[in-house]
């Protein structure tokens, strides 16, 4: 079996983010890029079914600007066989992804396709759902584990309040959450050594998808600072504070 | 700004002047004296751009017959002195901080040896440094109406120099009014001796003398220890401390309170947390009206809230913290709290002091190479063209070198053989008591993550022919120095019979080597390495003998301040010392060992592990194979001399500036000649 696995360029979950002055997004000029940490633990899981005998070959595909062959080349470093870049500068909306994917999908013939559940740039949460939609496939959303058997998958889903095991036909689409695994790191000799192996590039068009953005960002901002805390002279006056102010009694 | 930490940045009225914020950057001894004018600028104009609203110049000897031979001070001697200080007075104005000077006289802690003049006391006493064969004399009548005078005169020079805080210095067991207030030095029968308002009179009267000096032109502070935790302990909070802010309360414009001695207000990460000092100094706002200002190695702006808002400090102090980052205070009101280049409390910088060099700290490699290098702390030139760099391994040198190199511009990769960033600073962090270590590689770790021309990549062991095959441009080894277990130390060049393969290295230790219950660590480092571990082990239920051919454990820990903390610390984890105890050879099941000093042999010292903490030695395989390929490469930090983790900071500093090519050629910096008269 083989397994795509998408990868998203990002801000780097270390940077500390900045709003553009203007509102319109978030500040990505002389930023810090690397790999989705969710896609991280995508290749990862990918990468352990492989060795574990379940998967043949993985595949790993990246929507976006000529840098994001740098995050394939990551993903190639931990050990994935072959990289696709499909390069538009354009903004690419999750349907938009979800349709190119499709389309390596319809070329790639995997019996398993694995989404990170969200890129933490725009927190969408919608790529794999409308990919399994797109495909018709059984989803598999937010799983701290996987377990792939004849012909179908266990899959453990991060439910609110607990976990939900359920079971589906393969082929899939699978969303790993921040439990399913830990995800190895690409070493610098690993890295050196990915640029050998296999990237095929292509556009949005050779899949014939319009990447034209239906969505308008209207404004973006920052989180608003922590007010300084104020100190109070009995525990008569924190609870009337508690009570009166804060509305929390 | 943030809305949390604005009250710092309130002005604050103090006598006739006002303070444009509340962070205070202290009196500082910082190597460079009289004598370098200069580079001491250097220093104190950069704390004035980093934000300091009152930049401090340190003690200054107002006449020659305080005499702190041998030790880089200041002087406010006579007329011939102002010229220097005014010039500091003007950098600092420049920037919009006001500046201070402590003048000072030590009186017993004199030696009196350079200037001729004996040193002068309350009473006929050994001066405080009993290792010198010096005493002080009694100062008669006159003497002390000449002291007065001295005040007096170096006042107006201070004014002069256009200083607006003048303090009046009793402190640290280094000042005559000190030496008069405490019963332990003062034995005089007359009005100066005896009661408390008599031992206080000298004091009251420099004060007042002093105010009537500055007049409405300058503040008058008192710098004042409330509380000796260290030294004879006669003047606590719970007694004349108190007594003595009671009976000046409103007289100076500004208190200044510490704890005492030097070595207890000086307290390293390892002995006393940020904030150690409000246990013996909060009582002072509740008995004076006037603002209160005091230290705690300050480095987190949550904390410096915190005593303001709880009414403990009206300003914020920083000795320390302000020689680690000049620019903590910007930092603060610009928000970019991740960029505090924290202090990490290892006195490195006060070590340099004591023996009269000048000021280095282990996480600014700049400081003191403001004038005379050129360097800032913040800025780096851009390099002109951007270059590959390839700096192997990440250790402190590593990572400084990366830091600024990937400032310049350069694209710079770290490849660390460790699955954890940090090199030493990561592994020695784990240590009992040495967390703070790891501030080294906190701070620069995170700058670095921030850049978008930086790769980290850990868990990559790089052999001659991967670096070849990566091919950067410039290439710079910092991979550290492993410990010998040879038994070689700073006091026998020479292995040890028995040592090699038998003693684990403190890098064992630190891997998690199997360590039996008895354990007989051998000191020939004599630095925090050995009793830190003795600590560790001793916590972990191990029976530890730590033993040192040297008359005393850990002399270096004398000049960071911490040698008898550090002892008393062995002392009550129950680990044995042996001093003047020279390794002869190890058994198997204990330490053969002579006297140091006779060469007698003493009864072995039993136990199952022995632990050799003696010199390193780097593994210079990867450069050799690098020029055997006819690759070019630096060689940095420990990799290329073994040293301090200051060292290794300031090794990846320099050779990074030496790559961006703006350093001398021929490695002579500026320098300050004296003049020729002859
Ligand atoms: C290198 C060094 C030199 C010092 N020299 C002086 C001095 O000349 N005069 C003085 O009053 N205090 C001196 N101190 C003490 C500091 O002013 C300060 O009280 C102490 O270091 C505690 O503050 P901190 O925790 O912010 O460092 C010195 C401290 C250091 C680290
Ligand atoms: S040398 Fe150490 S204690 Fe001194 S300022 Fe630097 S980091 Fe802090």
């Amino acid at each position: 079996m083989k397994i795509l696995v998408t990868v998203k360029r990002v801000v780097d979950y270390n940077v500390k983010i900045r709003v553009k002055t203007d509102g319109s997004g978030v500040e990505l000029t002389n930023v810090k890029m690397s790999m989705n940490p969710f896609d991280e633990i995508s290749v990862e899981e990918a990468l352990r079914l492989k060795e574990a005998g379940k998967a043949s070959e993985v595949v790993v595909v990246s929507i976006g600007p000529a840098k994001a062959e740098e995050t394939l080349r990551t993903a190639l470093a931990m050990g994935a066989d072959r990289a696709i870049l499909v390069e538009t500068d354009d903004v690419i909306e999750p349907l938009a992804v979800a349709k190119i994917v499709k389309g390596v999908v319809e070329a790639e013939q995997p019996g398993l396709v694995i989404v990170g559940k969200q890129a933490i740039d725009d927190d969408s949460n919608q790529t794999g759902q409308m990919l399994s939609a797109l495909l018709g496939w059984a989803q598999g959303t937010f799983a701290s584990k996987v377990e792939i058997g004849d012909g179908k998958a266990q899959v453990t889903r991060e439910v609110d309040g607990g976990l939900q095991t359920i079971e589906i036909k393969l082929p899939a689409v699978v969303t790993t959450d921040l439990r399913l695994n830990e995800p190895r790191y690409a070493s610098l000799p690993n890295i050196m050594k990915a640029k050998k192996k296999p990237l095929d590039k292509k556009t949005p068009a050779d899949f014939g998808v319009d990447t034209t953005p239906r969505l308008k960002v209207l404004k973006t901002e920052e989180p608003g600072g922590r007010k300084a805390g104020i100190k109070v002279k009995s525990v008569a006056e924190l609870v009337d504070k508690l009570k009166n102010e804060a509305g929390l009694l | 700004m943030d809305p949390r930490y604005s009250i710092l940045f309130e002005p604050l009225k103090i006598g006739p002047v006002t303070a444009p914020n509340r962070f205070v950057s202290m009196p500082h001894a910082i190597g460079h004296s009289y004598l370098m004018p200069n580079g001491a600028i250097g220093i104190r104009e950069t704390r004035a751009e980093g934000g300091w609203g009152i930049v401090a110049m340190h003690l200054s000897e107002i006449d020659p017959t305080s005499d702190l031979a041998g030790l880089p001070y200041e002087r406010l001697w006579d007329e011939g002195d102002v010229a220097a200080h005014a010039r500091s007075v003007e950098r600092i104005h420049s920037h919009g901080a006001l500046a201070s000077i402590e003048l000072a006289h030590t009186g017993i802690r004199s030696r009196g040896i350079s200037t001729g003049y004996p040193a002068m006391g309350p009473s006929v006493v050994p001066i405080l440094k009993p290792d010198m064969p010096f005493m002080a004399k009694a100062m008669d009548k006159e003497d002390i109406r000449n002291l007065r005078q001295m005040y007096r005169a170096a006042t107006r020079r201070a004014k002069a120099a256009g200083y607006d805080i003048v303090y009046v210095y009793a402190s640290h067991e280094a000042s005559i009014l000190w030496h008069f207030l405490s019963p332990a030095y003062n034995f005089r029968t007359d009005e100066y001796g005896g009661s408390f308002e008599n031992r206080l009179r000298l004091f009251r009267e420099v004060l007042e003398e002093t105010k009537d000096e500055a007049g409405d032109d300058m503040a008058v502070a008192v710098r004042f220890a409330v509380h000796e935790l260290s030294g004879p302990k006669r003047i606590l909070n719970s007694g004349e401390g108190r007594d003595v802010v009671e009976a000046l309360a409103d007289l100076p414009d500004l208190w200044d309170v510490n704890v005492s001695s030097w070595s207890r207000d000086s307290g390293t990460a390892r002995y006393d947390a940020e904030g150690f000092q409000e246990e013996f100094t909060s009582f002072v706002k509740q008995v004076t009206g006037k603002p209160v200002l005091g230290v705690g190695r300050f480095t987190s702006p949550d904390a410096m809230v915190s005593q303001i808002r709880r009414g403990v400090l009206d300003l914020i102090g920083a000795a320390r913290p302000s020689i680690a980052d000049p620019f903590l205070p910007a930092k603060i009101r610009e928000g970019r709290i991740e960029d505090i280049r924290e202090c990490i409390g290892c006195n490195i910088c006060v070590a340099v002091e004591t023996i009269g060099v000048e000021l280095r700290c282990t996480q600014n490699p700049t400081i003191s190479e403001e004038w005379r290098r050129g360097w800032h702390p913040e800025k780096i030139p851009a390099a002109g063209n951007a270059k590959t760099v390839l700096i192997v391994g990440s250790g402190p040198a590593g990572l400084e070198a990366a830091l600024v190199l990937a400032k310049a511009g350069h694209e710079v990769t770290v490849a660390e053989r460790a699955e954890e960033m940090g090199g030493r600073s990561a592994r020695e962090a784990r240590i009992k008591g040495l967390a703070s270590w790891g501030r080294v590689k906190d701070y620069r770790l995170y700058q670095l993550q921030q850049m978008p021309n930086v790769n980290l990549y850990p868990g990559s062991e790089l052999d001659a022919d991967g670096i070849a095959e990566f091919g950067a441009d410039h290439v710079l080894l910092a991979t550290g120095a492993p410990w010998r277990g040879d038994g070689a130390g700073r006091t026998r060049l020479t292995p040890i019979p028995g040592f090699a393969g038998a003693a684990l290295t403190p890098d064992d230790v630190m891997d998690g080597a199997a360590i039996a219950h008895s354990v007989v660590i051998y000191d020939d480092d004599h630095y925090y390495m050995a009793n830190a571990l003795a600590a560790d082990l001793a916590a972990r239920g191990h029976a530890v003998h730590l033993v040192t051919p040297m008359p005393s454990l850990s002399a270096w820990m004398g000049h960071t301040l911490e040698q008898p903390r550090m002892v008393a610390e062995m002392k009550a984890a129950g680990v044995r010392m042996y001093p003047n105890s020279v390794a002869t050879g190890w058994s198997g099941e204990g330490l053969a060992v002579s006297r140091g000093d006779t060469g007698e042999a003493l009864p072995a010292i039993a136990g199952a592990t022995l632990v050799a903490v003696g010199t390193r030695l780097p593994d210079t395989r990867l450069g050799e194979a690098l020029t055997a390929q006819g690759l070019p490469y630096r060689t940095i930090g420990d990799a290329e001399c073994p040293g301090i983790i200051q060292g290794a900071v300031y090794s990846g500093h320099r050779h990074a500036r030496e790559l961006l090519g703006t350093e001398p050629d021929d490695r002579v910096f500026k320098r300050e000649r004296p003049t020729l008269f002859l």
